[in-house]
């Protein structure tokens, strides 16, 4: 038989059963729409997490504190409490001693209460930031301007609004060159930040930034623990920069020679690098379910291919006396699976597709149609069909003929 | 295949099969030819070995011993798909069942053997066509098997056996379902396609048939207990 007709033969064959074969397609339907929709929530959430970081914080920054940026276990969190303070003044050294660096910076926070006129906003977090030639801030200027050396060096109180803090205060208009009050010590605003979104949910507009000695000065408590920010200069690869960071903090910091590092060097790479190890769980888990739920379907489908060819023993009997070789049985049924399967596969595609989307529009988690998940559904739902219609396919070309014409 | 010798040349046929401990020996020797054009009727006993002999002359079966010709071919060295393949071109058969396929109308049944011999659409359709027409269902080519009479479809089962044109028409009681008014149409048939030049060999219970045959073969025990044409 020729292709086309085995697999006309195979939907002739599936049209005078309709209701099984829709019964048999149920557990392979059942289980792509299953993975579909975890691949879409799976790459959506991976979407959304190379999102934040594109736009949220620059792709070469990266970061020296006394803390991991990923995830460390308990021993190693409990040994970084006992390093010693990364001090403003080992920072200032690493600036003056890094060649490969367009530019370091470093940064404080705490948390207070900003006022301006009659409006008050309580937990403010306050960022305190060295002022830098380069943008290593973490946020862009939408309108007024960045800090000046000389306002840094002059404990000028100036200030920056983050965007959300700045609508709940007043109009950038009046704003700029306005007066804010900052746990009590008035600051003049002097630009207010570019939007950033939010990661998860948590909002990253709501700060001021002031000049970092000024908030060594007035807001610090006397914690001069901060941390730094390097980008590398242009021309210089990343590992290059961050491996000159570290062996000039290591001597800064006198770190003996073969001792491990006192300090923790992030970069947005490994963050990434670490929610992806996360997102390969969640996707192992999505295999895992994808195989239990195709084993499921794979059965259904070869039980009702059972069936089917224990009833068609007399039709395959005729068709081997007409001529038939085993193989063109063989074909015929397996056709039949395959179909089956993909059929349901096809449907499960839609159904996965139709609740990714649906997902996406009605819930806050940004779930995100892949192709992926079509190649996936296809090549699974074939493979389902393929792996358990051999055997059925097997059993019936493997029949004598005779037998199979004498069969009740 | 050439046209000079025997159709049919088997020589010491023998069939065993395995009972558990016990051997059934459905043919015991079986010496048997037939000519190109020929007629014949084989008459005998239930489980006589009429059908064990039929299927291993259709090629659908092998014997356990004995030598077995089918148009000067040894068909005892040959594969499955071999002999599938002198199943679709030399052989037609004819069932008591009919054996259609419920699910295929009267003229893709007809048709089924010219697939498996891999003929094109339109020119598979014309022949099952012509076959219908010569069996007198024209007009039925749309029903399925479960909207015709009995006769209907073993008209529709002969114009099958007929389509690939085989040069050896095989009939296994093809009247036993029948009711002997029907029966009897249908052996006409029979008749008329011998006169035509095809070589058939046919088995039947009806002793009026096999009477009037040409050349009447009668089994008994997995014998050939006498032979007309001897
Ligand atoms: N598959 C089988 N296994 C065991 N014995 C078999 C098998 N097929 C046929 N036989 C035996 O072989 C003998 C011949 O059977 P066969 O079907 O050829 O008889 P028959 O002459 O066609 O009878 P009927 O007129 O009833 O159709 C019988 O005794 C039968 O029981
Ligand atoms: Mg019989």
């Amino acid at each position: 038989m020729r292709p086309p007709e085995v697999i006309l033969s195979a939907l002739w064959a599936m049209r005078s059963n309709r209701m099984r074969t829709a019964l048999a397609s149920l557990g392979v339907l059942i289980g792509v729409s299953a993975v579909v929709s975890l691949v879409g929530l799976v790459t959506g959430i991976r979407n959304y997490i190379r999102d934040q970081f594109d736009t949220v914080l620059g792709a070469r920054v990266f970061e020296i504190s006394r803390y991991s940026g990923g995830f460390e276990d308990l021993d190693s969190w409990l040994e970084s409490r006992r390093w010693p303070d990364l001090t403003v003044d080992q920072a200032r050294e690493l600036a003056g001693l890094m060649t490969t660096a367009g530019g370091v910076t470093w940064r404080s926070g705490s948390g207070g209460r900003v006022t301006f006129g009659d409006r008050t906003v309580e937990s403010v977090r306050i960022r305190a930031l060295a002022p830098s030639e380069t943008d290593v801030a973490g946020f862009a200027i939408g309108t007024g301007r960045f800090f000046t050396h000389a306002e840094d060096a002059a404990r000028a109180r100036v200030c920056i609004l983050g965007s959300d803090l700045a609508e709940t205060l007043g109009t950038p208009a009046g704003l700029i060159g306005g007066d804010v009050t900052v746990q009590g010590y008035r600051f003049t605003v002097i630009g207010i930040a570019r939007p950033l979104g939010s990661i998860f949910g948590h909002g990253l507009d709501d700060f001021v930034a002031v000049p970092w000695s000024t908030w060594s000065e007035l807001l610090s408590d006397g914690r001069d623990e901060v941390e730094i920010a390097v980008l590398p200069r242009e021309e210089v690869g990343l590992e290059e920069c961050r491996e000159e960071a570290r062996l000039v903090l290591r001597r800064i910091r006198g770190v003996p020679f073969q001792a491990p590092d006192n300090f923790y060097i992030t970069t947005q790479q490994g963050i990434l690098d670490s929610m992806q190890k996360v997102m390969a769980g969640a996707a192992a888990i999505t295999i895992g379910i994808a195989a239990i739920s195709l084993l499921v379907g794979g059965i259904g489908i070869m039980n009702i291919m059972l069936v089917s060819v224990t009833e068609r023993t007399r039709e395959i009997g005729t068709r081997r006396a007409m001529g038939a070789r085993r193989r063109d049985i063989v074909r015929q049924f397996l056709a039949e699976a395959l179909i089956i399967s993909l059929a349901g596969g096809f449907l499960g595609l839609l159904v996965g597709y139709a609740l990714t989307i649906a997902a996406e529009r009605l819930t806050p988690v940004p779930a995100a149609v892949s192709p992926f998940a079509a190649v996936l559904a296809v090549s699974f739902s074939a493979a389902t069909g393929l792996v358990f219609g051999v055997f059925p396919a097997w059993k019936a070309a493997g029949m004598d003929p005779v037998e199979a014409l004498r069969y009740e | 295949m050439t046209a000079s010798g025997p159709v049919i040349d088997a020589r010491g046929l023998r069939k065993v099969y395995r009972m558990g401990e016990v051997d059934v020996e459905a043919l015991a020797g079986v010496d048997f030819r037939m000519e190109q054009g020929e007629f014949t009727c084989m008459m005998g006993a239930s489980g006589s070995g009429k059908s064990t002999l039929l299927n291993i002359i259709g090629c659908l079966d092998r014997p356990t011993s004995g030598l077995y010709e089918l148009l000067g071919r040894r068909i005892d060295s040959m594969d499955d798909s071999e002999l599938a393949a002198i199943r679709n071109r030399f052989v037609g058969f004819v069932f008591q069942t009919f054996n259609l396929l419920a699910r295929a109308s009267a003229v893709e049944n007809v048709e089924l053997p010219l697939v498996y011999a891999r003929v094109p659409g339109r020119e598979r359709r014309e022949r099952a066509m012509e076959g219908l027409e010569r069996v007198g269902l024209a007009d039925r080519a749309g029903h399925r098997p479960n909207q015709m009479s009995g006769g209907e479809r073993q008209r529709v089962a002969i114009a099958r056996a007929l389509v690939t044109r085989p040069a050896l028409l095989l009939a296994d009681e093809p009247t036993g379902n029948l009711d002997s008014r029907t029966g009897g149409m249908i052996l006409d048939l029979f008749r008329e396609l011998h006169e035509e030049g095809n070589t058939i060999l046919l088995v039947t219970h009806d002793s009026g048939v096999a009477s009037s045959a040409k050349r009447l073969v009668r089994i008994r025990d997995g014998r050939i207990e006498s032979d007309s044409a001897r």
